[in-house]
């Protein structure tokens, strides 16, 4: 690289294709691998650094509401399609929820004809409204997505009621 | 080896900064992919399960405009109201519009876009149906209707010469009169069976000497689609990735 390092006890016997080669010459070799190490080592970082410190967890929490409207969607359909078309009808239906949504448990809570989904995260969530038949009459209960789900229709004297039960029937 | 010996060491930090180049903008473009993939997958769910209830409350025989299940009525159809379609789901975050065969029957919010579910259902239209059967003018005709119902009104006016002095279904005799029938008549039948009727005459009876009413309901095969659109998923539970 720089004649003037010549005499630092780097130097080798010339090889013997080439004549009069400069007696730095191995030193050119070592710098290089050294900045070639550091390079990659500060891209490494740095490219560890910006995924880690914007967009991973940024696409994790984007991913969790998408999957959470999902889940959420998923459990209306299936509370609907547990009501029997027949009003004099019950029913007990099973449905499976995914036990974790971004790494963390959750709750769906059944309140005011809708379904809400309850997790740590704010941005994991929403509420969804529920269309049953006239006859019924409301609809209670909560699901945590770490237990076995049902969905239990039952007859109440004016009409009926659904329920959102854990543990197996 | 066109380049000079004394920068060997620099020709593998140069394939180092190359390598490190490529993979900086192969990794920018599956950034970019990803954004997009996320901003296009982040809309539908809620949409899909309010168009499917909505489209299963419409179709259901206690629903607002069915009949019996998966059979609209055709004049509540037509009567079709924003009400309703707040009954099965319409709300201030969901925009619903009811369409069938492509017409626009009755909509809240009135929908750009957004998810939409189709079904195929029967709408029926009750009609009053008038015919005269074609009798080739011989003694004793029969006469087979179309359609099963309820109930048929016959008129019979023999020509003159001619007297009518039964009609049966089947075994059963219907109406009877020796000395002639003629006038109008109202014959109970049943509609799970196909209806015949035999005369029994004493001369010939021609084609429009027998006409025969009923009512017949003329169902049609329509493609009922719910469209439904989430305008509170924008600002409602966070979309986008940006």
């Amino acid at each position: 690289m720089n004649d003037d390092v010549a005499g630092d006890g780097f130097a080798r016997p010339p090889p013997s294709t080439a004549a009069a080669a400069p007696r730095d010459r191995a030193v050119s070799a070592v710098v290089g691998k050294a900045l070639e190490a550091a390079i990659v080592v500060l891209y490494i970082s740095l490219l560890i650094a910006t995924l880690y410190g914007g967009a991973v967890p940024e696409y994790q929490e984007t991913a969790g509401a998408e999957v959470g409207e999902r889940v959420l969607a998923e459990g209306v359909l299936a509370v609907g399609a547990a009501v029997p078309a027949d009003h004099a009808a019950t029913a007990t239906v099973r449905h499976d929820l995914p036990r974790t949504i971004d790494g963390e448990a959750y709750r769906i809570v059944a309140a005011n004809d809708s379904l809400t989904l309850v997790h740590e995260d704010d941005r994991i969530g929403g509420t969804q409204p529920l269309a049953l038949p006239a006859d019924v009459r409301r609809v209670e209960g909560e699901w945590t997505s770490t237990a076995d789900q049902r969905v239990v229709v039952e007859r109440v004297p004016d009409g009926r009621i659904v329920r959102l039960a854990e543990g197996s029937p | 080896m066109r380049r000079d010996r004394r920068d060997r060491g620099l020709s593998t930090l140069l394939s180092v900064v190359t390598a490190i180049t490529v993979v900086t903008i192969t990794l920018a473009g599956t950034m970019v992919l990803v954004e997009d993939a996320f901003r296009e997958t982040a809309r539908g769910d809620a949409e899909r399960a309010v168009a499917v209830q909505a489209s299963d409350r419409l179709v259901a025989a206690d629903g607002p405009i069915a009949a019996e299940p998966n059979v609209l009525d055709a004049a509540e159809l037509a009567n079709l109201s924003a009400a309703d379609l707040r009954a099965v789901g319409a709300s201030e975050r969901f925009a619903i519009a009811v369409r069938v065969d492509d017409r626009t029957v009755a909509s809240v919010g009135d929908p750009d876009g957004g998810t939409t579910v189709r079904r195929i259902a029967l709408v029926a239209t009750p009609e009053r149906v008038e015919r005269t059967p074609a009798l080739d003018g011989s003694a004793d005709p029969r006469v087979t209707l179309p359609v099963r119902t309820d109930a048929v009104a016959m008129t019979v006016e023999p020509p003159p010469g001619t007297t009518v002095t039964a009609v049966r279904s089947g075994d059963r005799m219907v109406l009877r009169n020796a000395s002639g029938l003629s006038g109008e008549f109202r014959i109970d039948t049943s509609p799970f069976r196909t209806l015949e009727l035999a005369f029994e005459t004493t001369g010939p009876l021609g084609s429009g000497d027998v006409t025969v009413g009923y009512e017949a309901t003329r169902t049609e095969r329509v493609t009922l689609a719910v469209t439904v659109e989430d305008r509170g998923r924008r600002e409602g539970s966070g979309g986008g990735s940006a």
